[in-house]
């Protein structure tokens, strides 16, 4: 650990910053502000991230049907315009995204259009690199971080506080989560965030209560005892109000699938006041080489029901405006279709963000067609991605972005900036 | 604190502790050298060093025991553990590497080898999450624990040619002309002088002075043909120097061994408090005089008052491998032992994960352990042990050491002696079960 990072652990330690939970009179809510993350203004405001594993074709999910090239580069894999959720004259959502066409039209909806890079890779794994880490350099630092690991850096939780982030999800953090002040966890059920006790509901309440009685603070306690004894008797209570928001929600209202069931844990710790303000989760599937119709249908729908469930959830809850859901994957794909009914890997594509967008609908112009637009048979990107970074860091979160997507990325006017 | 602090006194500090009247060979300075240098020890364990004095303890956990937890013959275990880790199911992947080396911490006779090897390896700090070869990692964890409490001097030249190190830091074609500073960095600000001690021109020398050298399937090799053989100007020396002649260059500088000293005051003293420089001198220059002996700075650690100071107890908060390892050997979980890729698993989520660090700086440690995710995976894996009745039966173990009167008391004397307060002691009780509950999920036992 760095002399710094020790010395300000020190200190926060000596300065007893932290506040003490005592038993159970304070509501999550309350509690929460005095205990959100490190990072600062707009205070509440949360950023949920979902990653589209595999390259999604951007042209089949904002499709424009009013376009000649897409009639002409796609024949087999070209999506009827009747069966379209209209945008506008030109472009509509894919068949199976009508939940998403409902929430442009309540307008909580926003679709960056032809967003990418320059120099686009079609590595997945080093245009992935280049995404989560918002560099797009090769010198040895670049992937020591990711951006939003970069955020968290930039305001380091204090020792006590709630995880800054949480990857919810199997295998390890992604790499945009990566931060060197802090190991994000990550989460595949929220069982690990709950006191796995036995027995009958009063055995485990006493368990709970004799526990919490021997971390209940005591008066000569040095500021390390001091500081293990408020993070426990934090947890405690982080755990015994996430069981008090699970048990409430026995019947689930979300749609049967993995991607729903890990945005249903998201936002029951939302909901269950966590000063946990970014979430990260995955949807695999989208490298679609060969026969993607179907394949590619099954998955916007998953995206869909599941992103408007939980958007249904947090709206029922009164956190819907607090929380922000980008979108997004490593690239898009060709242009034309290749000879397998399927498409091969490309570069710009649309971005997603849910919440309370200042315009629904679409944002920016569908990129070109014809075949000058295109780049190598691509489709070019006019909005560099780290505009979108920027606005989730800068506008939603109150985090300068210059320092983690560089300078002289405006912010795309996506979302509403945080009073800071 | 009214009393005058240990640390402003280096003289006092090191000189070596002796007991006396008021400060005696007891229960609570047994178990503290135990939870520092070992992991937890039995109740059998403590009382046999309670009798033998700290003289014959500290001696055994410098040489290790003659058997294993499990009756093995000492090199005999070493022999079967290295089978083990080569083992099938070790050989391609993460989890298998993981727990063979949680298995041989619970069973170790050498336990304070292992407890540096674990030191060595957040110094050394690699992940097989970008190595991605298992083989890789075991053979560098070998190389870690044969000199984890021998030659420093070794252990540093040998690593520059360590390929899991090489791989890790993208070092694997060092060609002239394009030298790679990866390496160079972080030998300097990591593993020997630490930052503020070397300028960048230092840096872009030394890195020069590492071409050449080249990880081919999985073997370090050096071409002569890709070393540059020009001078080199590094720390204010001159020459055409390779690889080796930095590392000498490194190991010349005093802030060298005042750089290792410092880890391991944190390692055996304190997380929290930071040593003035003339308390760690001593040890920096006993380590240096050695010819870097990694166990002559570590004895003198271990047989000092200041270790045996009842201030410097629970200074430290233990590392989540520590906390699992330590609570198995004490509450004598061995036959069977729980099945080490679930614990593997349950230190995943208390925030270590062997052979996985989370950068070339290690693990950050300290209070950085503690959060609510990793607090709960305490608890939980507490709980887990304690619902494995066919492993751990609480009530057994204090009727097995004549406490079934009185198990709260068993307990707090096996796990944490003198950690609780009056009032907070009071707290604890119970049955067996409910006692060691009570004690494995207190914020004290955290604390090392």
């Amino acid at each position: 650990m760095s002399t710094h990072r020790r010395d300000f652990l020190r200190s926060s330690l000596a300065a007893s910053t932290l506040v003490s939970i005592g038993g159970s009179t304070i509501p999550g809510f309350l509690a929460r502000s005095a205990r959100a993350a490190g990072i600062p203004a707009g205070g509440d405001r949360i950023l949920v991230v979902v990653q589209l594993l595999g390259g999604n074709d951007g042209l089949n999910t904002v499709v424009p049907h009013g376009i000649d090239g897409y009639h002409r580069n796609r024949r087999r894999l070209r999506l009827a315009e009747a069966r379209l959720h209209r945008l506008d004259d030109e472009i509509g959502l894919h068949p199976g995204m009508g939940r998403m066409a409902e929430l442009v039209e309540g307008g909580r909806l926003a679709i960056a259009q032809g967003v990418g890079y320059p120099n686009p890779d079609r590595s997945h794994f080093r245009s992935m690199e280049i995404w989560e880490t918002a560099r797009l350099d090769n010198r040895p630092d670049a992937l020591e971080a990711g951006w939003l690991g970069r955020s968290l850096d930039q305001h380091p939780p204090r020792p006590g506080e709630d995880t800054p982030a949480l990857h919810i999800g199997g295998g390890r953090s992604p790499l945009a989560m990566k931060a060197r002040s802090v190991a994000v966890p990550s989460l595949e059920r929220l069982d690990q965030f709950k006191l796995q006790l036995a027995g009958s509901e009063g055995e485990r309440r006493s368990a709970r209560e004799a526990m919490g009685d021997v971390a209940r603070p005591d008066r000569g306690d040095d500021p390390l005892l001091g500081f293990l004894r408020r993070s426990t008797l934090a947890a405690y209570e982080s755990s015994r109000r996430l069981e008090e928001v699970v048990g409430e929600s026995a019947e689930s209202s979300y749609p049967n699938y993995d991607l729903a069931r890990r945005l249903e844990q998201i936002a029951r710790i939302i909901k269950a006041g966590f000063g946990t303000r970014i979430y990260y989760t995955r949807q695999d599937g989208y490298d679609t080489h060969a026969n993607q119709l179907d394949p590619h249908a099954a998955l916007l729908n998953e995206l869909s029901d599941s992103l408007a469930a939980f958007h249904d959830d947090l709206d029922k809850a009164g956190l819907a405006d607090r929380v922000a859901v980008l979108v997004f994957s490593e690239f898009g794909r060709r242009v034309g279709e290749n000879a397998s009914h399927g498409t091969d890997h490309g570069a710009a594509a649309p971005v997603f963000v849910v919440g309370p967008v200042r315009q629904a609908g679409l944002v920016g112009e569908h990129p070109g067609l014809e075949e000058a637009d295109l780049d190598e048979g691509d489709l070019r990107f006019h909005t560099d991605f780290r505009r979108v970074y920027a606005a989730m860091l800068g506008h939603w979160l109150g985090v300068p972005a210059a320092p983690i997507v560089g300078e002289g990325f405006d912010p795309l006017p996506l979302l509403p900036e945080s009073r800071g | 604190m009214r009393t005058p602090s240990p640390l402003h006194d280096p003289d006092r500090a090191w000189s070596r502790f002796e007991p006396t009247g008021p400060e005696p060979w007891d229960l609570a300075r047994v178990a503290h050298l135990h939870r520092r240098a070992g992991f937890l020890a039995s109740w059998e364990a403590l009382r046999r060093d309670l009798d033998a004095g700290p003289e014959e303890s500290v001696s055994r956990l410098l040489e290790g025991e003659a058997v294993a937890l499990d009756g093995t013959p000492a090199p005999e275990f070493e022999r079967l553990m290295d089978a083990l880790a080569r083992g099938p199911g070790t050989a391609g992947e993460g989890p298998g590497l993981q727990s063979a080396w949680l298995y041989r911490m619970i069973f170790s006779p050498h336990p304070l080898r292992e407890r540096m090897t674990l030191f060595w390896h957040d110094h050394f700090a690699t992940s097989i999450e970008k190595v991605g070869d298992a083989r890789l990692m075991r053979r560098q964890n070998d190389l870690l624990r044969r000199l984890a409490l021998g030659s420093f001097d070794e252990l540093l030249r040998a690593i520059a040619r360590d390929p899991a190190m090489l791989v890790w830091l993208d070092a694997t074609a060092n060609r002239k002309g394009r030298p790679n500073e990866n390496y160079a960095r972080e030998v300097m600000e990591l593993f020997s002088i630490g930052r503020g001690h070397y300028t960048e021109r230092d840096v872009r020398e030394a890195a020069r002075a590492f071409t050449g050298t080249f990880v081919l399937r999985g073997t370090y090799r050096h071409d002569p043909r890709e070393f540059d053989g020009g001078e080199k100007s590094i720390l204010g020396r001159t020459g055409p120097f390779d690889g080796e002649a930095v590392a000498g260059i490194l190991l010349d500088r005093p802030e060298c061994a005042r750089f290792l000293a410092r880890k391991l005051f944190r390692l055996f003293i304190s997380e929290v408090e930071v040593p003035p420089d003339e308390l760690i001198e001593p040890v920096a220059a006993s380590y240096r005089e050695s010819g870097y002996d990694s166990r002559v700075p570590v004895e003198m650690i271990l047989r000092s008052r200041l270790f045996f100071d009842p201030l410097m107890r629970r200074r430290r908060v233990k590392s989540p491998v520590e906390f699992a390892v330590g609570t198995i050997r004490a509450l004598e979980i061995l036959s069977p032992t729980v099945p080490t890729d679930e614990l593997a698993r349950a230190c995943g989520r208390m925030g270590q994960s062997l052979f996985a660090p989370p950068s070339v700086a290690g693990w950050d440690g300290g209070p950085a352990w503690i959060n609510t995710t990793t607090t709960l995976a305490r608890s939980n894996a507490v709980l887990a042990l304690l619902g494995d009745a066919r492993r751990f039966d609480p009530e057994s173990l204090a009727a097995r050491h004549g406490s079934s009167g009185d198990p709260a008391a068993f307990f707090v004397d096996l796990l944490a002696q003198d950690a609780f307060d009056r009032d907070v002691r009071a707290r604890i009780r119970g049955s067996a079960r409910e006692a060691a509950l009570l004690v494995l999920t207190a914020p004290e036992y955290q604390l090392a």
